[in-house]
């Protein structure tokens, strides 16, 4: 692929917090490295590459390239600043998180996002604030964000993806000190094309519990990465996920655990449909200096038509020999005992195949989303076997 | 009236003969034992009556009231009034068992044309049935049989029972895991359930589920096929000389 072709059609900007001509170079290596070849293996980079030639004007200029709700109205602990009106000290800070790892040769589409979109979204919370904070990613368009949550903070963030044409987005969360922050999140449109990219920097004793739910696209790609780089810092992850008759789903979470005592827990439960396609990439990286850390990942799904493709890879490197690890990644059907059981009751064997798919997926949907996920997964489900009531 | 009438029934599974030409006939008001060793096919019986997939008749027939069983699906076989007690209940964590009995309530009373149990009716006789099974009530908002001990998930096919009043029940060895309380209980369910419309078959593996529930015929299965029937005094007899008597004899 030819970064300088594809360059060539973005518009040119200088950004405070972006070097162009930088960017530029580190997207003609990342393209052609080992590591993009390996993590998009099942997902060709290409078709997402392609998107950002087709988008729509340019949105640098937008102020609000997505749609902000703070619950109750404004709030003082709340300040949202367009990167393009950041103060000098704000954007150091945007420039030196976003150098911490979504600028890097891993994530080639956050340089295409960020020079797409020429601005970004810098949020700030600085003390708890009464009510949540809703992030809808509904326009067609690249959208870099930043939040930076301080120390001892608790925050309520609820982010939906909600555009159906081809988005890319980028949100880097910085955790303070002992900060609390609860994740919802969910990409359940049918989109074009779909790449979003999370990724998040836990201090010392900060906790962070994220709910993810998606659902196939036309191409939809999970990006996750989380740095436990304090002591004690945790994160959990629950997440669901639907892929569709002819749809696709790629999720790829990392967890660094860089620090002693940090803690780690992820549970997926995902299903295939018809002829879709399913990728989960589940890497834990326990780094030399961290001593007791604790990590634990279950991904299961069931492929629930013979057409179903799905693939689970489970990764695991561990450089300190005092840890906890465990990792376990399945695909399997439905249990025909189970079926047999609901049936000897009464119950349809499309009745009693949906309630069971149902409640495979439901074991990871909590939280304040978990209504609309419901119910947008029992639609599919019966999309796919009509004559559910 | 007749309710259920096995005639010179085969059985394969996985390509394997179980059942040897086994008959056996139920009326109305009656309960049947089935007594035999391990591995004689009483499972494979049960399983066979409620529809499971895995088994083949290749020959012989079944007749639940006037229709031919075979032919029905599992769940037309349910909304017919035929019950079978897993001898091992199978764990669906995240389906709560009341959302469980709802639906297979709702199902039944569909196929029936009959007007839904209203909620608060419903967990009226959910609550009674747990009740009466010494069961807390708890149980009814955790996931069916998840995590519950293999006592409590006995008693729990018993709950079903009470709850969807079929018209056949197969219980099959609904005894073994329970203490002896835990036997008194469960037997005081099955034989509230008991009427003059309605018939039992019990599978079992002991004779002591007997002295609560009392049969009228008791069958001894052996190597696929009813090899002896007799009243109450059969089960007793078996238990003083083992299942060798009978081959031997
Ligand atoms: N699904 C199966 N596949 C293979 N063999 C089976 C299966 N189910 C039962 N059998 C065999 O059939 C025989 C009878 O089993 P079963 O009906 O469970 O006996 P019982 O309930 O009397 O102990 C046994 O030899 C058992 O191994
Ligand atoms: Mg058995």
């Amino acid at each position: 692929m030819n970064a300088a072709e594809i360059l060539n059609d973005l518009p040119s900007r200088d950004m405070a917090w972006l070097n162009s001509a930088e960017a530029a170079e580190r997207l003609s290596m990342s393209l052609v490295s080992g590591v993009v070849k390996e993590q998009w293996k099942y997902t060709p980079i290409k078709g997402f590459i392609d998107g950002f030639n087709h988008l729509p004007t340019p949105v640098g200029e937008m102020a609000n390239p997505v749609t902000i709700v703070i619950g109750g109205g404004e709030q003082p602990q709340i300040k949202l600043t367009p990167f393009s009106d950041a103060a000098a000290e704000d954007l150091d800070y945007i420039r030196d998180v976003l150098h911490r790892g979504i600028f890097s040769e891993r994530y080639p589409l956050a340089d295409l996002t960020a020079l797409s979109a020429g601005n970004g979204l810098f949020i700030q919370v600085s003390d708890t604030p009464e009510h949540p904070l809703i992030m809808d990613f509904s326009e067609t368009v690249c959208t870099p964000v930043v939040i930076s949550v301080s120390a001892n903070v608790h925050l309520e963030l609820m982010e939906t993806a909600s555009a159906v044409g081809f988005h890319t987005q980028f949100i880097r969360l910085d955790l303070g000190e002992h900060a609390v922050v609860h994740h919802a999140r969910s990409a359940l449109a049918n989109a074009v094309g779909h790449w979003s990219l999370l990724q998040a920097s836990i201090a010392q004793s900060a906790s962070y519990f994220v709910q993810s739910y998606a659902s196939g696209a036309e191409r939809r790609r999970i990006d996750t990465q989380i740095f436990l780089h304090g002591r004690g810092a945790s994160v959990e992850i629950d997440g669901a996920y639907l892929v569709e008759n002819g749809c696709h789903l790629d999720q790829q979470t990392i967890i660094e655990h860089q620090a002693a005592d940090t803690f780690s827990k992820q549970r997926f439960h995902g299903i295939g449909l018809g002829k879709s396609k399913t990728t989960f990439n589940g890497r834990i990286h326990i780094h030399r200096n961290a001593p007791g850390s604790d990590a634990a990942l279950t991904n299961k799904n069931l492929a629930l038509d013979p057409q179903t493709t799905i693939n689970t890879k489970p990764e695991l490197e561990i450089y300190t020999d005092d840890v906890k690890c465990s990792h376990g990644a399945t695909v399997g059907q439905l249990s025909e005992d189970a079926v047999f059981y609901l049936r000897s009751r009464g119950l349809s064997d499309e009745g009693a195949r949906a309630m069971l798919a149902t409640a495979f997926l439901k074991t990871c949907v909590h939280g304040p989303l978990a209504d609309i996920v419901e119910q947008r997964f029992l639609e599919a489900l019966s999309r796919h076997s009509p004559g559910l009531e | 009236m007749r309710l259920l009438e096995v005639d010179d029934l085969h059985v394969t599974v996985a390509g394997q003969q179980i059942l040897t030409g086994l008959s056996l006939s139920i009326d109305a008001g009656e309960v049947h034992a089935i007594m035999g060793p391990n591995g004689s096919g009483k499972s494979t019986l049960a399983n066979v009556l409620a529809g499971h997939p895995g088994y083949e008749i290749t020959s012989g027939s079944i007749r639940y009231k006037d229709i031919q069983l075979e032919d029905l699906k599992v769940e037309e076989r349910a909304h017919l009034g035929l019950f079978l007690a897993f001898q091992y209940p199978v764990e669906i964590p995240g389906v709560s068992n009341m959302e469980f009995m709802k639906a297979a309530l709702d199902a039944q009373a569909k196929a029936r044309n009959e007007e839904p149990m209203s909620a608060i009716e419903f967990m009226k006789a959910a609550r009674s049935a747990a009740q009466q099974l010494d069961l807390n009530p708890d149980f009814l908002k955790r996931g069916v049989n998840e995590g519950f001990s293999g006592g409590e998930k006995k008693r729990n096919e018993i709950l079903q029972l009470l709850l969807l009043q079929p018209t056949l029940a197969v219980l099959d060895e609904t005894d073994s895991g329970l203490d002896i309380d835990a036997i008194q209980t469960v037997s005081a369910g099955i034989n509230r359930f008991r009427n003059a419309d309605n018939g039992v078959l019990l599978i079992t593996h002991y004779q002591r589920l007997l002295d609560y529930i009392v049969p009228d015929v008791v069958h001894v299965l052996a190597n696929g096929r009813i090899i002896r029937s007799g009243d109450k005094s059969l089960a007793v007899t078996l238990e003083e000389k083992g299942y060798t008597w009978l081959s031997a004899s």
